[in-house]
């Protein structure tokens, strides 16, 4: 019997969960807290090649295959993919609601056009730039009146999902 | 033996999961193979299988792949005899296929001058209705600038209405019309955009069939003048022009409209003086009626559906064909089953289906009776954002459209892809989405739809368990190398059964 056990609060969709959970054998002991209401689950478990591992769920066998990437699990279980936070990560997430006083790039890709000017005035929802990734353009657009600031990036500059691509004045326009 | 084997040496001109696809085929045929890559590729998996493998310039694709006179230095310093172009890239370029044919290379595809002739999709069009086979309604003259021409054009053809560019090609220079009201507009703009794309700013109208599913034939012609057809595909449901999932034969054809779809596909592409593999697409309306759409002068994405119901191997039939065989009669190509195609993409369909790239931590592939899987990528390569998302496809092929369906359902919940978000989960809700299985099928069945289908589910409790018992084995299982291996420190807290008396898992008590 294993005598590591497992004590973790996690977060993945829309799921905050309490994780408790220990080897007894082969099977595994697991207790879930969400919402102050407790499961409880006791099962058969084995360890595969290649993060994989196998549970017996309800009755039925499944694969799950588990990585820990950049802080955070990803798990493979019936053709979904779901991402799992631990809550120093959950707690490390910035929360703005949109009145950032810069716009990001939604994904990894190239910048494929800069739109606006240093000093510009923009209307909500104009284009501010382009950014381009897999032959596929996306507009990065005003999320509300603003003023810009700088522009960060140059045409054609390699682009990573989240980095700031404009800033903007912060006084209302 | 095949006639294909004295091509010697074959350099494919392309990357991804069809480099790999053609590079397995050549070396089946006694080939020896070469390879091109970009910078951004020097780790990617169709390098390392080639015989050997040329860099051809940096990322951006047209530095590299759509590099003409990169890919034919290549040629010539490894001795290729042939070039394979895949799709995409240079595939239908009458310019690759003349510096080619100047170098004294074979290119495997259509001559170059079928390649020329067909450039002009309205010119092709004309060819085909002259053939008597039946077109998509609307004036076979390009559009004039003249607002009130434009207009006349417009009535006469009927809205719903397309703009569409002479010389267009993936959905670029397409403008969807509804009235009258937004015609000009949409006729500055799709000549705008057609300028940008193709350097030739010329348009087109056609009606736009509602509720029609799109049907294309497979036709394989030879230099003897003599072609085939292997069977017809169904690739209704796409998503911005994108196909996502593919099947032949094509569901509820009965044989008389089957046989009249065959022998339009066959009319045109003899039409069109065709050589080689082709795939001419048509439009299938609710009624029956079929038109023309437009001909692919090149191997598709889907063509293992073909194959897997014809038992044949196509791009062995290019090579074959660029090496001068003969077809056999129609009667050798039988069909059996039925075969089903998902395209496993690198985007996110939660945020709006926005690209997706990384390092691919876990890769694996489901394998089985009636199953294929052509990947581009294995774990531990990086999916860029310079090229095509297409990571994969996944293909089931069954007795019936049932069993392929039930056979890639399964497929898709045992293909696993971490690291790289991808659409593995929005294709398995969609092989078994109700209006799939039955088959109520067109191009526009996804609208609107797409919210729904790429809604994950809720969250099981497996993926909380799955995630301790990867800990508690001592990360992944106790086998896998690497730093995923490695305790975390998830796994060194200290133990809550310290402080828990009392308590039992519930469904276990006594």
């Amino acid at each position: 019997m294993s005598a590591r056990a497992l004590r973790e609060e996690l977060e993945v969709g829309d799921r905050r969960v309490r994780l408790e959970a220990r080897l007894e054998g082969a099977e595994l002991l697991a207790r879930l807290t969400e919402d102050g209401a407790e499961r409880g689950h006791r099962v058969p478990v084995a360890g595969g090649a290649a993060g994989g591992v196998w549970l017996t769920v309800g009755g039925r066998r499944l694969r799950a295959v588990v990585r820990r990437v950049g802080g955070r699990w990803l798990v493979a279980v019936g053709g979904e993919v779901y991402e799992v936070l631990p809550e120093a990560v959950r707690a490390g997430r910035a929360h703005h609601g949109g009145t950032e006083p810069f716009a990001t790039s939604p994904m990894t890709g190239l910048l494929a056009q800069v739109a606006v000017a240093p000093g510009e005035r923009v209307p909500a929802g104009a284009t501010l730039l382009v950014v381009e990734a897999m032959k596929m353009e996306y507009p990065v657009k005003a999320p509300r009146a603003v003023v810009v600031r700088s522009v960060e990036v140059r045409p054609g500059e390699a682009v990573a999902a989240g980095q700031v691509l404009v800033r903007f004045e912060e006084e209302a326009p | 033996m095949s006639a294909a084997r004295a091509l010697g040496c074959v350099l494919v001109a392309n990357r991804g999961e069809i480099a790999r696809r053609v590079l397995r085929t050549c070396r089946e045929l006694g080939l020896r193979t070469v390879a091109v890559y970009s910078t951004a590729d020097a780790g990617a998996a169709h390098v390392r299988e080639a015989d050997q493998a040329v860099c051809i310039g940096p990322a951006p694709a047209r530095e590299s792949y759509l590099s003409i006179e990169a890919l034919v230095t290549a040629a010539r310093a490894t001795g290729a005899r042939a070039v394979h172009p895949g799709y995409g890239f240079l595939s239908e370029s009458a310019a690759f296929a003349r510096a080619l044919e100047a170098a004294g290379i074979v290119f495997v595809g259509p001559p170059a001058e079928v390649l020329e002739a067909s450039a002009d999709k309205l010119e092709v069009k004309r060819r085909v209705a002259e053939a008597g086979v039946p077109v998509i309604p609307g004036p076979l003259e390009a559009l004039g600038t003249d607002p009130a021409a434009l207009e006349a054009a417009a009535r006469a053809t009927g809205y719903p209405l397309l703009l569409k560019a002479v010389a267009g090609g993936g959905g670029k220079g397409m403008r969807r019309v509804a009235d009258p009201a937004g015609l000009a507009e949409a006729a500055a703009g799709a000549r705008r955009e057609a300028g940008g794309a193709f350097g030739a700013t010329g348009l087109y109208l056609e009606r736009l069939l509602e509720g029609a599913r799109h049907v294309e034939v497979q036709v394989l012609c030879d230099a003897q003048g003599h072609g085939v057809v292997l069977g017809e595909r169904d690739c209704s449901l796409q998503r911005r022009h994108q196909k996502v999932l593919e099947e032949s034969p094509a569901p509820g054809l009965d044989p008389k409209r089957r046989a009249l779809l065959w022998d339009a596909g066959r009319a045109a592409a003899r039409a069109l003086g065709y050589r080689g593999a082709g795939t001419v697409e048509f439009l299938l309306e609710p009624s029956g009626a079929i038109h023309f759409l437009e001909v692919n002068r090149r191997l598709q994405v889907e063509h293992p559906v073909t194959e897997a119901c014809f038992g044949v191997d196509l791009v062995a039939w290019q090579l074959r064909l660029a090496a001068g065989e003969a077809l056999p009669p129609q009667a050798a190509f039988a069909s059996r089953g039925h075969a089903v195609e998902a395209r496993v993409y690198a985007e996110d369909p939660a945020a709006g289906f926005l690209p997706s790239v990384g390092r691919v931590a876990a890769l694996s592939w489901p394998a089985g009776p009636g199953l294929r899987v052509d990947a581009g990528v294995e774990e531990g390569e990086e999916v860029t954002p310079h090229y095509d998302p297409l990571l994969a496809k996944v293909i089931a092929h069954g007795a019936s459209r049932g069993e392929a369906l039930d056979r890639l359902a399964l497929a898709l919940e045992e293909t696993v892809v971490l690291g790289v978000r991808t659409n593995v989960g929005f294709l398995g809700r969609l092989v078994r989405d109700a209006d799939v299985r039955a088959a109520r099928l067109s191009t526009q069945a996804l609208e609107g739809r797409l919210e729904d289908l790429a809604r994950a589910p809720a969250v099981p409790d497996e993926v909380l368990l799955a995630v301790a018992a990867f800990e508690l084995l001592g990360g992944a299982g106790g086998r896998a190398g690497g730093a995923a291996g490695a305790p975390g420190p998830a796994a060194t807290g200290r133990s809550p059964w310290d402080e828990l008396t009392g308590w039992r898992p519930a469904g276990n008590a006594p």
